[in-house]
């Protein structure tokens, strides 16, 4: 390209955005601004409760799989498939009181991914969800503490006794006596004194108990953020535990450590005895998910591992278009891994591009078809070939899923 | 004090939430209403749909006003809602290309017809290359080409270093530039 074609091109790339005259915002989104105080309310408390589901089923969705396998006759998918913590109680039998139905989305990060985000700030100023393994051993016969700081942010002797880790572990334990935290990276939240009438809060830790001795973890959903306004009272040479504490503002889900183990799929799959032939979509299952078409290395001719109709409540998982699909739908799995779309950089880091990989899988009806991924399958395979297993397509940090 | 003036209602079945609005989300609301409808446009051109777009400043305007205590300077606020902004477009785009549900007729796609983001990129055979990027290279060509902002002023807005910036534009001409080539290359035959 020589210069004058560049600066041409540059103009009229410019000229080509200008040219339009483009609407104001249209009178609906002046009245959500005006109403945003009572919107920020109404919607902060209506997290739907199957988004809550939908990010636990992330940990959750593997060991279901396994049993919803059982409708096509398999029992695993794929060598990007991550271990999920076991036992697993199932999340359905969550006491968590049901939510209403709008539909609000936050990012959810696993414990080292919160860490992470706090460190690159990409967590700051904004409501994020956390999902971990909760433990609390701020009661019994351990070794006592100090009279906790002043300000309500420092992290104090017994505020490390309570906290989330990433895999099914405790935040500690308890050894002849005295109190041995954990290696392994931790969230110590603040629970706001008034976050403690809050009928989920109460009944979060009617069922995490304050247990010195033979504490259970508990799978939880966590609602918060960073950078409270209590981080004033710090002192000037707090640690950056004070300034930097994660803040509880609600518990959106959490696991009964005494629920019945999630029920293995049985009966027909679908509820006649003709099934239906899959419908038309299904062609284009296999095609690339890439805007660009197919890649050098993508799967030749890829095959479909598994087929057929089930009902939607038997899917263990969450996917986008669920809602419009009917309520039995033909399920696809791919064999093998499949790239799950474009080439783009990593966000944070080193820059270096890379794609999604995983199980990908073809849900359909005779109005249209959603092509989500197994959870617990994916993988991003960078450019120089190397492979980092887990994470989430939809998040854009692209942090592990825990 | 919490960081949020938004008093919930503890319980989900309960009456809506009060709530104080202080200083600090006064001058968000000043703030917001004035840059609503820039917002919405660069949206609209990142996402090319503008019931899209209206979600999408909806979101934003809901995460802005719970984050609304930290911001700390007035003078920032564009860029501080525009990156809350152009991070919400960016997800869509890639949620819409990972993801994606395919109507049986196109005719109840609501946004078919009449979408004036839509049409400006229809009726623009260069703007019809923006389908070809993938939504970061995307994201910066609109901030740099419609929004006129520097690259420095990117960087802020998408959380990237400049170099970063930089090769996304270089990879977003080249792509632009190489489909107008064979676009004007088909025509002539």
């Amino acid at each position: 390209m020589n210069d004058d074609l560049d600066l041409l091109f540059e103009r009229r790339l410019r000229s080509a955005f200008h040219a339009a005259s483009l609407p104001p915002a249209p009178a609906r989104l002046g009245s959500f601004l005006d109403d945003l105080p009572h919107a920020a309310g109404a919607r902060r408390r209506s997290v739907p409760r199957m988004a809550a589901f939908g990010a636990l089923a992330a940990g959750f969705a593997v060991v279901a799989f396994l049993a919803w396998g059982a409708i096509f006759g398999q029992g695993g998918f794929g060598p990007g498939s991550e271990p999920t913590p076991t036992p697993t109680p199932s999340p359905s039998a969550s006491p968590s009181p049901s939510l209403s139905a709008a539909s609000t989305t936050f990012t959810v990060y696993s414990v080292s991914g919160l860490l992470a985000g706090r460190t690159d700030g990409t967590v700051r100023g904004q409501l994020v969800d956390l999902y971990g393994w909760f433990s609390d051993f701020r009661g019994g016969p351990i070794d006592p503490c100090p009279t906790p700081n002043a300000a309500a942010l420092a992290l104090s002797c017994l505020d490390r006794r309570q906290g989330l880790v990433e895999a099914e572990a405790t935040v500690g334990g308890v050894v002849d006596g005295r109190w041995v935290p954990t290696a392994d990276p931790v969230v110590h939240p603040y629970w706001p004194p008034s976050l403690l009438s809050n009928p989920r809060v109460v009944a979060f830790f009617s069922v995490a108990p304050v247990d010195p001795v033979t504490p259970r973890p508990i799978v939880v959903l966590l609602n918060g953020h960073f950078e409270d306004a209590l981080a004033a009272d710090c002192p000037a040479d707090a640690s950056p535990p004070c300034l930097d504490r994660f803040v509880v503002d609600d518990v959106i889900s959490f696991d009964h450590p005494t629920a019945a183990p999630t029920p293995a799929a049985v009966g027909t799959p679908f509820p006649f005895d003709s099934p239906p032939v899959p419908p038309k979509w299904m062609a284009n299952c296999t095609k690339p998910r890439s805007q660009t078409g197919a890649e050098p290395g993508d799967p030749v001719a890829p095959a479909n591992s598994s087929a057929g109709w089930v009902r939607k409540s038997q899917i263990p998982f969450e996917f986008v278009g669920s809602l419009m699909l009917k309520d039995v739908v033909y399920v696809a799995i791919i064999e093998g891994d499949f790239p799950l779309g474009d080439w783009r950089e990593e966000p944070v880091g080193s820059g270096q591009r890379f794609r999604w990989w995983g199980t990908a899988a073809c849900i359909a009806d005779d109005n249209g078809m959603a092509t989500p991924w197994l959870p617990g399958t994916t993988y991003k395979l960078f450019e120089d070939g190397h492979r980092v297993l887990g994470g989430d397509p939809f998040d854009p940090l692209g942090t592990p899923a825990p | 004090m919490p960081v949020l003036s938004v008093a919930r209602d503890p319980s989900p079945e309960g009456s809506e939430a009060e709530l104080r609005l202080d200083a600090t989300h006064e001058r968000f609301m000043q703030l917001a209403r004035r840059d609503l409808d820039r917002a919405y446009r660069l949206a609209g051109v990142i996402l090319g749909d503008a019931l899209e777009a209206e979600d999408a400043v909806q979101d934003a305007l809901l995460r802005a006003w719970r984050s609304a205590a930290s911001l700390r300077d007035v003078e920032g606020f564009q860029a501080w809602f525009d990156r809350i902004l152009v991070n919400g477009c960016r997800d869509r785009l890639r949620r819409r290309r990972t993801v994606r549900f395919i109507p049986l007729d196109a005719s109840h796609d609501p946004s078919a017809s009449g979408d004036p983001f839509r049409a400006i990129v229809e009726r623009d055979a260069l703007l019809m290359g923006l389908r070809a990027l993938n939504p970061d290279e995307r994201v910066v060509v609109v901030l740099y080409y419609w929004a006129d902002l520097r690259l420095e002023d990117i960087a802020t807005r998408i959380g990237s270093p400049l170099g970063t910036v930089k090769s996304r534009l270089h990879r977003a001409r080249i792509t632009l530039r190489s489909r107008l080539d064979t676009d004007a290359s088909e025509a002539q035959r």
